[in-house]
């Protein structure tokens, strides 16, 4: 335990709130740090910090506040027992100092609400914005107090606690710098297949590496990723042709203020829902899960116009016209695929450096240590700064990290305006009115991983 | 950097269409998406046609033609 800790967090919280009490309250902190690994000695986790920092699993901040007292929080998932195979999580790395010893950790921002100067949409919000200024520059930084000033007053006094709805976090999240989406959900909060396209918009959102704010009806909670699965399970297909890859997702990735981070938020019929320790209480109408989801915010930065759902239909006109079905069906053939094997189709938007930065890194990695010949084509095209991608393979690729066939469409067109910047299929490459096959190309290639299912963040 | 792109196989954008055959995809789905859009384009004097006026029966609410 680190004593008599100033955190930023909470001193900006206590300036503006806690020493306005009559009751007198310290304004520091106290820290804790967590270690995998038993009898560690202090002088040497403090002299042999590069030695150690394989051990290390985060911190806690702990308040001097009666109730919910759990400050600024950051654990890194991955050290905590979950999978590296199906567990994809945003994370953002996070420097600590102690002692003068050097640690790190990557994880996403977690804060408890204090129920009196913060409620559950003021950390949430807080998270979001800090994983975005954490992660990128073009973000500053904001503290709790912050957030609850950017809070509209039309409702009445910002503290303490008044609930807020999703109007609220648009205009926080705007002030902020970013530029949000509201999703809301036409259900009855039973099933999300009552308005599936919605669900795979938000999915979209998740899957390109948004943390996104979604309300159960009462309370708000962040998805910051999804685990998977490797079959389609129940899910029926998004088109004639394809699944939608949020059939593979077994649960949503949340962070809920209520709990410890990274919760598991699954189908209404999965028993390992974490919502269902919901029941019984009477806060919702229904136990919190998937299906129960009924609005959702996304921070999206200005240039990505297009939405998801225009996206998708474009992607799958591409894929489906009869010239792409014929060198996808040929492309089944030569990989010794079942022509019935379920085609997914994976959607998510990107800015277009990473995405060529990925492909660098692919054209030299290749498939089993081939290289990709043709990875290296988009690098050298001229991409707008977000785009959106959509990979489609048969599912033994995809459960192997791999597809074969992409395409590329510019995230500021609108729909008439579109055309596809490039499309692969196996080792045809197409751009703009031309098709050129390359006969020594391969014909499956590796998918795009990003700040969700990167390793090496 | 010539040299390491020979290394790794990497075929330039210009040079890999160099004997490419012309594709219709584009314009195609192009096509399918505006009769698509069309469907849902409201025609305003169509809606102006066919809109129940009848609220309107005995009330003076402004002239044209003035």
């Amino acid at each position: 335990m680190e004593p008599r800790y100033i955190c930023k967090d909470y001193r900006n919280l206590f300036s503006h709130f806690y020493s306005k009490k009559f009751v007198e309250r310290t304004p520091c902190c106290s820290r804790l740090h967590f270690f995998g690994a038993s009898d560690l000695d202090l002088d040497h986790l403090l002299g042999n910090a590069k030695q150690h920092s394989a051990d290390y699993l985060g911190y806690s901040v702990i308040q001097p506040v009666r109730e919910r007292c759990i400050g600024r929080t950051v654990v890194d998932p991955l050290r905590i027992g979950n999978s590296q195979d199906s567990f994809f999580c945003l994370r953002t790395l996070t420097t600590v100092h102690l002692n003068g010893a050097k640690y790190e950790v990557s994880g996403y921002p977690f804060f408890s609400q204090s129920g009196e100067a913060t409620v559950c949409a003021h950390v949430a919000l807080w998270g979001v914005c800090r994983y975005l200024s954490d992660r990128y520059p073009a973000y500053g930084e904001v503290y709790p107090y912050d957030i609850i000033q950017m809070t509209s007053s039309m409702s009445g006094r910002r503290v303490p606690y008044r609930g807020m709805t999703y109007s609220d976090y648009c205009e926080i999240l705007s002030a902020f710098g970013c530029h949000p989406v509201a999703l809301r959900m036409d259900t009855d909060q039973k099933s999300w297949t009552q308005d599936p396209q919605t669900f795979y918009d938000l999915y979209s959102y998740v899957e390109s590496g948004f943390p996104v704010l979604a309300s159960y009806g009462g309370h708000v909670v962040t998805i910051v990723g999804h685990t998977t699965q490797n079959h389609v399970g129940i899910h029926s297909k998004d088109t004639g042709q394809f699944y939608n890859s949020f059939s593979l997702v077994k649960q949503f990735i949340v962070v809920d203020d209520n709990f410890f981070p990274y919760r598991l938020l699954g189908y209404s019929s999965d028993p390992d829902n974490y919502g269902a320790v919901y029941k019984g209480t009477g806060l919702f109408t229904e136990t919190p899960s998937i299906d129960s989801i009924t609005t959702a915010v996304v921070p999206l930065p200005e240039k990505a116009f297009m939405p998801p759902d225009i996206a998708r239909r474009l992607a799958y006109n591409y894929f489906g016209h009869h010239s792409a079905q014929n060198l996808t069906t040929g492309l089944l053939e030569k990989l010794k695929i079942p022509p019935d094997e379920p085609l997914i189709a994976r959607l998510f938007l990107t800015s277009g450096s990473q995405f060529k930065k990925r492909k660098r890194q692919s054209s030299a990695g290749g498939v089993g240590g081939v290289p990709d010949r043709l990875a290296m084509l988009p690098v050298d095209l001229r991409l707008p700064h977000f785009i959106w991608v959509m990979e489609i393979s048969p599912l033994t690729l995809y459960n192997q990290g791999l597809c074969f066939g992409e395409v590329l469409l510019d995230a500021s067109a609108n729909e008439a305006e579109s055309e596809y910047i490039y499309m692969r299929l196996g080792n045809t490459v197409f751009c703009g009115g031309e098709q050129s096959p390359c006969d020594d190309g391969l014909l499956q290639f590796v998918q795009y991983t990003h700040n969700l299912g990167e390793r090496d963040a | 950097m010539p040299e390491q792109n020979a290394q790794q196989g990497h075929v330039p954008v210009q040079e890999f269409f160099k004997n490419a055959k012309p594709t219709s995809i584009a314009e195609d789905v192009r096509q399918v998406i505006l009769r698509e859009r069309e469907k849902t384009i409201l025609d305003p004097g169509r809606a102006r046609r066919e809109e129940d006026w009848t609220f309107l029966a005995n009330r003076v609410v402004g002239r044209e033609n003035c």
